[in-house]
């Protein structure tokens, strides 16, 4: 059962963010790099706060995220899509992707349900784990999450 | 929990794992039923996750229609074209999913499905099956599952 005293508030929480994107330069951190698009970002939020696609949660809750983005070019590479809570990377909800062909898109998405708390901030992060020339671009980024304990859903 | 009309009619689960065992195709192309043993469960509302026998099982405690998500990463199974599907209230969905791991390498897919339950029975758990077009001399290694299911009525 989730971490709630007040199992379902009379409040609604939803978020949808969209972002053209671009070129999503990857610097040899060795950490997972956050994905941010601050010039074409699109948001709708209701008891949400975004700073590009970081999400501040206002309600306490059990919270389905979904997120997915079309990946294009870095031929031969692989990535893997994190997410991090609060600045600290979470092992769960990762997914694995390779690009084969630089003039081919691939879409790459996932989507999992996560307790949060007031005041957490929950965002993508993208590593390269091998080297290569050229840039990945991430294209059509989409981010959604709604608030699962509240009412008029059940 | 405060008591409400409300409470027995939201359930959500999520279930994640990196450790699930390979998928050997080399003795038939049939669709197996994916080990998911090691899922660990969280947050999980209103669901079973271990059954009598003390196996995990996933199973809502309560009927009704449910959003389904699968989002898993996979290698291996050099050029084989991949399906998986899902079973609940003891038959078949319909719903499938296909796509070829295309020189074996790490490929992201991802399910989606709403499906309606009637049962409550934990011998009739949600189970996905996986199969494969050819007899591949390589295993299907899945790197990552992630099961996340929303009652929406």
């Amino acid at each position: 059962m989730p971490n709630t005293t007040n199992q379902f508030q009379n409040t609604l929480a939803y978020t949808s963010l969209y972002s053209e994107g671009g070129a999503f330069d990857m610097e040899e951190s060795g950490v997972p790099k956050p994905i941010a698009f601050d010039n074409t970002l699109i948001s709708l939020n209701k008891n949400f706060k975004n700073n590009s696609f970081a999400l501040e949660i206002t309600q306490k809750g059990a919270y389905f995220l979904d997120f997915s983005f079309i990946a294009k070019g870095s031929n031969g590479s692989k990535f893997v899509l994190y997410w991090y809570l609060n600045s600290s990377l979470l092992q769960n909800y990762r997914s694995t992707f390779y690009q084969q062909s630089a003039t081919l898109e691939y879409e790459v998405s996932n989507n999992f349900i996560i307790d949060l708390n007031q005041y957490d901030v929950i965002y993508p992060a993208l590593i390269r784990i091998n080297d290569s020339a050229e840039n990945l671009s991430l294209i059509d980024i989409k981010l959604s999450s709604y608030n699962l304990q509240q009412l008029g859903i059940h | 929990m405060a008591k409400s009309s409300f409470s027995y009619q939201s359930a959500w689960l999520n279930g994640y794992s990196t450790s699930i065992p390979d998928v050997d195709f080399r003795r038939s192309t049939d669709p197996v039923i994916m080990n998911l043993d090691s899922l660990e469960f969280s947050p999980v509302y209103n669901f079973v996750t271990i059954n009598n026998d003390n196996k995990p099982s996933i199973t809502p405690t309560g009927v009704g229609f449910f959003l389904v998500n699968v989002s898993l990463s996979t290698k291996g199974a050099t050029n084989d074209t991949i399906e998986l599907g899902m079973s609940y209230d003891g038959s078949l969905s319909k719903m499938k999913l296909k796509w070829q791991q295309k020189g074996g390498n790490f490929w992201s897919t991802n399910y989606n499905t709403i499906i309606k339950i009637t049962t409550t029975e934990t011998e009739k758990p949600l189970q996905f099956l996986i199969s494969s077009t050819i007899q591949s001399d390589v295993k299907l290694a899945i790197t990552s599952f992630n099961l996340s299911i929303i009652k929406l009525y």
